[in-house]
């Protein structure tokens, strides 16, 4: 689904990136953890086509970033760690806006939107200015607009900041049903618990490097996933 | 404590006016104009408001000087700067103090709220400051080309400067204070502003249409003028009269000033909390459950485009002036028609005269009407922070653009064909005659929005904290507008002073149009290639 080959990307004379290689298959929770300013906003960026790189190639269901960015895009969802939305519409225009992008039918959307508002307790407020949103309520409506056209990818760059704890219940859970669906998801968090319970894969970078990556037995054997990276970190 | 606010405060005007910079490098900061080039465009907006003074007060001094009412001369000129300097502040209060988006902030620090206000008060009375001195200034000159002047004078003067800036930045909080109030109260609070804006436009142009008739009545009824505003409006009375050097009056006349000030900011101070941090009162809108009807992808980024457009009363007033303007002159001129017609008839031209000119004087006219919009040279800066959704969504550039494009053509051609067809009218022009004063506007209408997107993506500023310094400080409103002021007088000063025994009026519209248009179709071409490309990457 998702394979990142060799991946460098540098701002000025650092390298935020350093020859990073995934491989993300279908039905994967994959979950990226580092420090503040490892590479990890970075590499999610590239990946959805928003952030040039220097090396390396992308390729999302066999197609490649820098060849077919418009295809790509259409197969994946971005939601970023501080969704800076558009204020002026209310949570509904939003809505509408980014599944017409999409092309998603009229009943698609109908139904998609019911469902996700109604999972997220955000129906009520679907009609207000974004403007007037908290910020968890913000990342809900992002959350929902990513599900909306249903993609085959979804990048999420901490995704339970803000959230209330149902929320957050119920965003794991549909991060599960995406995946046994056949679809991915590829997520940066620093809540370890989370991605422990979570995620198939993990990877572990520093500094721009990839340090470990595998499945979560194989990364964090019989520690914890703190611990594991602590250690990493020294 | 106060000495940190102001000088927060002053570095936050500083950033405001010169860069308002979110901080770092990257292709959106790296292009932005410097503070010289923001205090010079200040600098010419404040110089030709000082013209027209100029020219408002010889108008008076003619009048008023020979009849001994000097006091007059300055009572009415200081009233018309007192509106220039409400005009100037009174956004800049509603934004600045009602609404600065640090309230909360400070008000969650061991800070009493009249100290916020008050550093806040002084920053924007320093506008209003600046304003005032835009009309003083001039009437001054007016008095000093025909009086002699002494220490009095000056320091009657600097009173007066003092006076009106503090009268006119207390007004400003008491409409600021208005605005804010009722804006919490609606859905759009763009409308309000705008509303407002128009409102004192208008003020301001029947003022000064309305001036020789004025002035007229003035010449024949001074005397009883004079005493009505003695009785009446002791205020402005004692202004007139300490501005011709009697100190006392300009004391009594500050004093005054000031009292208005202190009973404003006694009450702002008071009402502060309340109004700047109190939910909105508006009611919840219930969301009906029916989701909406699919769209295409253009449609929707138009949709996104005008409804950004709507929520933004700085776009609108300071992009789209001519989206106003132009129905309202269109319905003025369907309403006066006979009386242009009259008008026009009684001037007896010779009727050659009236076909080779009428025709390029038309086309002008509306033309200088769509001068008034640049829609699309702020709208990639309006983007800001937004600008990472386009990018990730599977939206080409191209598409973007167009919406951008579109939006430009849609509030300003509309206008314009409103204003065309109430010009054919009144003037009972033929079609060709139509089609010749429609085309320079349309091209002109063209050339700016292309001009304005190109400007833009060179010139983005994507990082701004400040939606005025995307809408009114990037470089490619400046070179959008500047630039096509430029273009329009030079060939219309390059025709009349050289070419106008040579070349037929209806043939120069012709030829300049057809340069507004190759121009325009220059900068689609570079644009749709190396444009689109540099969209493509900017930083988000």
């Amino acid at each position: 689904m998702l394979k990142i080959e060799n991946l460098t990307k540098i701002y000025g004379d650092k390298k935020a990136v350093d020859d990073l290689s995934l491989h993300i298959l279908p039905g994967e929770i994959y979950g990226f953890i580092g420090h503040n300013g490892a590479g990890k906003t970075t590499t999610l960026k590239a990946v959805a086509g928003i952030l040039e790189f220097e090396g390396g190639n992308i390729y999302i269901d066999g197609k490649n970033i820098k060849d077919d960015p418009l295809g790509c895009k259409k197969m994946i969802a971005y939601i970023p760690d501080n969704p800076d939305l558009y204020e002026f519409m209310s949570g509904i225009d939003y809505l509408n806006f980014v599944a017409d992008i999409f092309g998603v039918s009229t009943e698609d959307r109908q139904k998609r939107i019911s469902e996700y508002a109604e999972t997220f307790a955000l129906k009520d407020d679907l009609a207000q200015s974004i403007s007037a949103y908290s910020h968890g309520m913000k990342q809900k409506l992002a959350v929902i607009s990513a599900l909306i056209h249903e993609p085959k990818l979804i990048l999420m760059d901490e995704p339970f900041v803000g959230l209330d704890p149902k929320a957050a219940f119920l965003l794991k859970e549909i991060m599960r049903q995406h995946c046994d669906r056949g679809g991915s998801i590829f997520f940066s968090t620093h809540v370890l618990e989370v991605a422990e319970k979570l995620c198939d894969h993990v990877a572990i970078i520093k500094n721009g490097q990839l340090v470990r990556s595998g499945t979560m037995e194989e990364v964090k054997g019989d520690e914890s996933l703190e611990s594991v990276f602590l250690e990493l970190e020294e | 404590m106060f000495k940190a606010l102001l000088k927060k405060q002053f570095k936050e005007l500083a950033l405001t006016y010169t860069s308002g910079r979110r901080g770092g490098s990257g292709a959106g900061s790296r292009k932005a104009m410097s503070g010289k080039w923001v205090i010079l465009i200040w600098g010419l907006c404040l110089a030709s408001f000082g013209m027209a003074f100029y020219a408002s007060a010889t108008m008076f001094a003619d009048v008023l000087f020979p009849m001994g009412l000097q006091w007059l001369y300055f009572s009415y000129l200081g009233m018309a700067s007192l509106a220039l300097g409400i005009f100037g502040s009174v956004f800049g209060v509603v934004t600045g103090i009602f609404k600065a988006k640090d309230n909360e902030l400070l008000l969650s620090m061991p800070i009493p709220p009249y100290m916020i206000v008050l550093a806040r008060m002084v920053s924007l009375w320093l506008i209003s400051l600046v304003c005032v001195l835009a009309g003083l200034i001039p009437t001054i000159v007016m008095y000093c080309k025909n009086h002699p002047f002494g220490a009095a004078n000056i320091a009657a003067w600097v009173l007066a400067a003092l006076t009106l800036s503090f009268a006119s930045f207390a007004l400003s909080c008491l409409v600021g204070w208005v605005v804010a109030l009722i804006s919490k109260r609606l859905q759009n609070k763009s409308i309000i502003t705008v509303l407002l804006a128009l409102v004192l436009l208008a003020a301001y142009y029947v003022f000064y249409f309305n001036v020789n008739r004025l002035l007229g009545k003035l010449a024949t009824n001074a005397e009883a003028i004079s005493g009505k505003i003695q009785r009446m409006l002791y205020p402005i009375y004692a202004y007139g009269r300490g501005c011709t050097g009697e100190i006392v009056y300009a004391l009594i006349a500050l004093a005054m000033a000031l009292a208005l000030f202190a009973v404003m900011y006694l009450f702002i101070s008071r009402s502060f909390t309340s109004v700047a941090t109190s939910n909105t009162g508006l009611k919840k809108k219930a969301f009906s459950g029916k989701a909406g009807e699919k769209s295409s992808v253009s449609s929707a980024l138009l949709r996104k485009e005008l409804k950004r457009y709507l929520s933004s009363a700085n776009y609108m007033l300071n992009s789209s002036l001519g989206t106003f303007l132009m129905p309202i002159a269109a319905i003025a001129l369907f309403v006066k028609a006979g009386a242009i017609r009259e008008f026009f008839d009684s001037l007896e031209l010779p009727m050659d005269l009236v076909q080779r000119f009428l025709v390029l004087g038309l086309g002008y006219a509306v033309m200088f009407m769509s001068t008034m919009n640049c829609l699309t040279a702020p709208s990639l800066s309006l983007e800001g922070k937004n600008f990472w959704l386009l990018r990730s969504l599977p939206v080409e550039m191209k598409q973007v653009a167009k919406a951008k494009l579109s939006l430009h053509f849609a509030l300003t051609g509309v206008p314009m064909l409103m204003v065309i067809a109430a010009v054919s009218y009144v003037f009972r022009l033929d079609a060709l005659s139509i089609l010749l004063i429609s085309l320079m506007p349309v091209a002109y209408m063209m050339y700016e929005a292309y001009i304005g997107l190109a400007a833009n993506i060179k010139f983005p500023r994507m990082d701004w904290i400040n939606e005025m310094v995307a809408v009114k400080q990037g470089a490619s409103v400046i070179i959008t507008v500047l630039g096509g002021m430029v273009l329009v007088i030079g060939l219309g000063a390059l025709y009349f002073l050289c070419l106008i025994t040579i070349i037929d009026p209806t043939v120069f519209l012709r030829a300049q149009s057809a340069v507004f248009i190759i121009i325009a179709l220059l900068l689609r071409h570079w644009i749709m290639t190396k444009g689109l490309k540099i969209m493509e990457t900017l930083p988000c």
